[in-house]
């Protein structure tokens, strides 16, 4: 429990619209959107700049405060669900982009910027950002920073951490580290790229320095319809030892086909396909047209029956709506949606994604597929009702076993999600207590408090013990989190 | 400490190869028994790989004993339809790119003439080569590591696939780390497509600096550059892409940049020569913004900065690397007096060269606490601070270390 005095503090400090206390004002906080987990920070905090969410983080480290960082929500690995005796630190209100420099590429943003509003602010000057999660509609730059986010195009300009160039990064004593120069390669021993993609677990960033790109001369988006998903994955597997590369390859199955199809976001996908593989194409002129030509040529002798392809910025918009959207879509399926993340190796899409469909068959749930595949990151998608336990135990089970035997054959657990909450006790799946301990010098080293995010990425306790509990996420958490004494 | 000669015998007599100073375990078993002994011995080991970058972080004065992975078996699995190789970390660099490209498949970075650098060398210096702009920096480039500690732990790190957020990005850390924080035992490598065509052209005009800039207006895409303070050396622009892409590439240098077609393999060739450094060499290499590359330009060009006999320049649309070699040893005088000019711009320096590095003075305020996490790191992972010790080095230090060392500056 927080002190009155310290919750007196840090109300002065942020003003009432960035202190948030009352239950009801709490309740939005309670998880991100691995909605299955929950539990109510003890306060909410919205500093609206690095000053200051730098004092506030020194207050809760002189009083000894566990601080889970958030973004937007947006999460799927339960990264930003509280634990107990924490506060929420979210950067909902850092969004402003500080600069744009066109002459050297790069953009400076506080923590809270939505995604997409920083590509829609770098277009007049004929750049862009090129991670492009599906939730890029809400969720903050700081929160893809933490998690190393994704999206489609990753497959061609790669995660955030290769579009970072600079942070402010709050240490979890409160102190301010700045990597604003944009330099290019670190100074002695790397710790911005430790930073990426850690999870909130060793601080919060609070400003980030990111490359903006080009936009490409030509760009064209090619949709290709296959008789079956097997062929679909088939295919990715040839062009991608081809060594084609188009900028984006996406896979939706049937089943997320009629979903999106039925819905606002309504692509115009033939639904007689078993499968539909959406590509994007970028490049100089000639580039884009002769990889179109390699690439239909690949995609019909692996079974695509037909494809068509669109230049029109508005017939691009449309085609993608569907995978944008399929998230959404499938609301019309059931009230919860569990979106797994596996990575798969791209000889071995055909087959994990067939186990993945016998999984949960075999546990009577309807799975939905909409993945990354030119990364072999693999979504399934099962709908389910979480009013119901005993549906949400089979579909944690299927989670957990869609993960084994992704790991089984050469996989890992997450490509872009993180390993949050949710997977955090998987991770003995791929590790052993020893390198895991080695795993754990990170944290030791930059919070040895375990104050920042703590109960998340690494296993509290031996894995011997996590193994045995199955499915790794009960439907409502024990934490274990262990916060140590230690002086700020 | 004890005596070099002290710690060899030790070793040698719990079956571990030591020859010239240099402990060369033959298998895992022996690397854990020499770790062991060194360990025991309070040594101060510096890890060498091929030692083929050729300046003094490898200075075995400086360590007890030099430890080397060059006779543990070397082992290399290259799967191309995942578009990944992993090797053991004393494979050579160059043996490694030359499997990939028997596959069709491009290893970045291409570091030319250095083909008997060790992948495990590569990685803990984070050399990053000509190619970057097409592929990125080294570190977006190793997706896994399996890494042994002081302390004899060992653990695996990410994993062999073109995607992975499980865990932290300690592979990232590893580049670069120069054998401060762990030996690496075996690194997993991203694979990319070969480029169909490489094509160089050459730019007229006295000025490198010009040409950058026209060509950062034009903005075309997949073009590094390279031009020499020579005179009598040409500015070339270096492309490579499908055919597709080199054919719009190679059109818009030529109507826009007035540029002519060279033949690339023979400049590459060349430039590799050139670029090389002798170990014994002294030089200066500054890395900075792109657009700062014409103000980095005009400062070596300084006619008060007679101070070297050539300079490289190699510019990228993210980056722009200058090298630049003395005639003899530079006085001290005369490095702070470069220092004081690039202390003016966007950019990092480091002087090389045989000898005790140099310190300079001033830098970032922000380096108080990015020291701060890096020794963190480093006395938590290497608590004894065995590894890689260094007199002067920026992570070994507290307030009272050097605020800037040899390898690091900055404005």
């Amino acid at each position: 429990m927080l002190s009155a005095e310290l919750r007196d503090q840090l109300r002065s400090l942020l003003g009432p619209d960035g202190y948030l206390d009352a239950p009801s004002q709490r309740l939005s906080y309670e998880s991100d959107s691995l909605s299955l987990v929950r539990h109510s920070p003890d306060v909410v905090l919205l500093p609206k700049d690095t000053r200051e969410a730098a004092l506030a983080m020194q207050a809760l480290a002189r009083a000894g405060v566990p601080i889970v960082p958030r973004g937007a929500g947006t999460g799927l690995s339960g990264g930003a669900t509280p634990v107990p005796g924490a506060v929420s630190l979210v950067t909902t209100r850092m969004r402003r982009i500080l600069r744009i420099d066109a002459d050297q590429r790069i953009a400076h943003v506080q923590a809270g910027v939505i995604n997409v509003e920083l590509t829609r602010a770098a277009a007049p000057f004929g750049l862009f950002y090129a991670p492009d999660p599906s939730s890029q509609m809400a969720c903050t730059l700081g929160g893809n920073f933490a998690e190393n986010s994704g999206g489609p195009h990753g497959f061609k300009y790669g995660q955030t951490a290769r579009h970072i160039r600079g942070a402010r990064w709050i240490n979890p004593r409160g102190e301010i580290v700045d990597w604003l120069d944009p330099v290019v390669d670190p100074e002695g021993l790397d710790v911005l790229s430790l930073l990426v993609g850690s999870e909130g677990m060793l601080g919060i960033v609070t400003e980030i320095l990111v490359d903006l790109l080009p936009i490409p001369e030509a760009s064209e988006t090619l949709l290709a319809l296959f008789d079956s998903l097997p062929n679909a994955c088939e295919s990715v597997t040839a062009l991608i030892a081809s060594g084609l590369r188009p900028s984006a390859i996406e896979i939706l199955d049937q089943l997320t086909i009629q979903a999106v199809e039925a819905s606002v976001f309504r692509a115009g996908y033939p639904q007689e396909a078993q499968a539909v593989m959406l590509l994007d194409l970028d490049g100089t002129a000639g580039e884009v047209e002769e990889l179109r030509a390699a690439l239909v040529t690949i995609l019909r002798e692996h079974g695509a029956f037909q494809t068509q392809h669109a230049t029109d910025p508005e017939q691009r918009k449309r085609l993608w709506a569907g995978r944008k959207g399929a998230y959404g879509a499938m609301g019309r399926l059931a009230p919860d949606l569990y979106v797994a993340d596996v990575v798969a190796p791209r000889t071995r899409l055909a087959e994990i994604v067939g186990l993945a469909s016998e999984i949960c068959a075999e546990l009577d749930l309807p799975l939905a597929n909409v993945f990354h595949a030119g990364d072999g990151n693999l979504h399934p998608n099962i709908s389910y009702d979480r009013r119901d336990p005993e549906q949400v135990r089979r579909v944690l089970l299927a989670g957990e076993r869609i993960m084994q035997a992704c790991v089984e054959r050469g996989g890992t657990l997450t490509g872009e999600h993180g390993v949050g909450l949710e997977k955090r006790d998987a991770m003995c799946s791929l590790y052993s207590d020893e390198e895991l301990a080695v795993h754990a010098l990170v944290r030791e080293a930059i919070d040895p408090g375990h104050r920042m995010n703590p109960g998340k990425l690494l296993p509290v306790r031996g894995c011997r013990e996590a193994r045995t509990r199955s499915p790794y996420l009960p439907g409502m958490p024990e934490y274990d989190v262990e916060v140590r004494e230690s002086t700020p | 400490m004890n005596g070099t000669i002290d710690i060899a015998e030790k070793l040698q007599a719990m079956g571990v190869p030591v020859r010239s100073g240099v402990v060369r375990p033959t298998s895992e078993a022996e690397l854990e028994r020499a770790l062991t002994g060194l360990r025991e011995a309070q040594a101060r080991v510096g890890w060498v790989g091929a030692q083929s970058q050729g300046h003094a972080w490898t200075d075995p004065s400086r360590y007890d004993v030099s430890l080397t992975l060059l006779d543990m078996p070397q082992e290399v699995h290259l799967d191309a339809g995942e578009g990944v190789v992993r090797a053991t970390a004393g494979v050579r660099w160059g043996e490694l790119r030359e499997r990939a490209a028997a596959q069709g498949l491009w290893l970045s970075p291409d570091l030319g003439v250095h083909v008997q650098a060790t992948v495990g060398g590569v990685v803990s210096a984070g050399l990053s080569g000509a190619d970057r702009d097409h592929y990125g920096a080294l570190r977006h480039q190793v997706l896994a590591t399996r890494v042994v500690l002081s302390d004899g732990r060992r653990a695996p790190f990410g994993a062999p696939l073109v995607k992975n957020v499980t865990g932290f990005n300690v592979p990232a850390l590893m580049v670069g780390q120069r054998g401060r924080l762990a030996g690496l035992l075996d690194v997993a490598l991203r694979l990319w497509p070969a480029p169909a065509e490489r094509l160089a052209w050459s730019v007229p005009g006295p000025e490198g600096s010009k040409a950058w800039q026209r060509l950062r207006a034009a903005r075309i895409p997949y073009l590094s550059v390279r031009m020499s303070s020579d005179p009598e050396e040409p500015t070339v622009l270096l492309g490579q892409g499908t055919a597709g892409a080199m054919a719009d590439v190679a059109h818009r240098v030529r109507t826009e940049l007035g540029a002519h077609p060279i033949d690339a393999a023979a400049h590459d060739q060349a430039w590799s020569q050139s670029w090389r450094l002798d170990p014994e060499a002294r030089s200066v290499f500054v890395q900075g913004s792109p657009t700062a590359f014409p103000e980095i330009w005009r400062t070596l060009h300084q006619e008060n900065l007679p101070w070297a006999q050539r300079l490289h320049w190699l510019a990228m649309p993210e980056i722009a690397e200058v090298r630049g070699v003395w005639v003899e040893e530079p006085t001290d005088a005369a490095r702070e007096a470069l220092a004081q000019h690039l202390r003016n711009l966007p950019c990092r320096w480091r002087f090389l060269g045989a000898g005790e590095p140099k310190p300079l003075a001033g830098g970032p305020e922000s380096a108080a606490g990015l020291r701060d996490a890096q020794n963190a790191l480093r006395h938590t992972w290497d608590p004894a601070n065995l590894w890689q010790p260094r007199p002067i080095d920026p992570l070994a230090g507290s307030a009272q270390a050097p605020a800037i060392a040899e390898e690091v500056s900055g404005a």
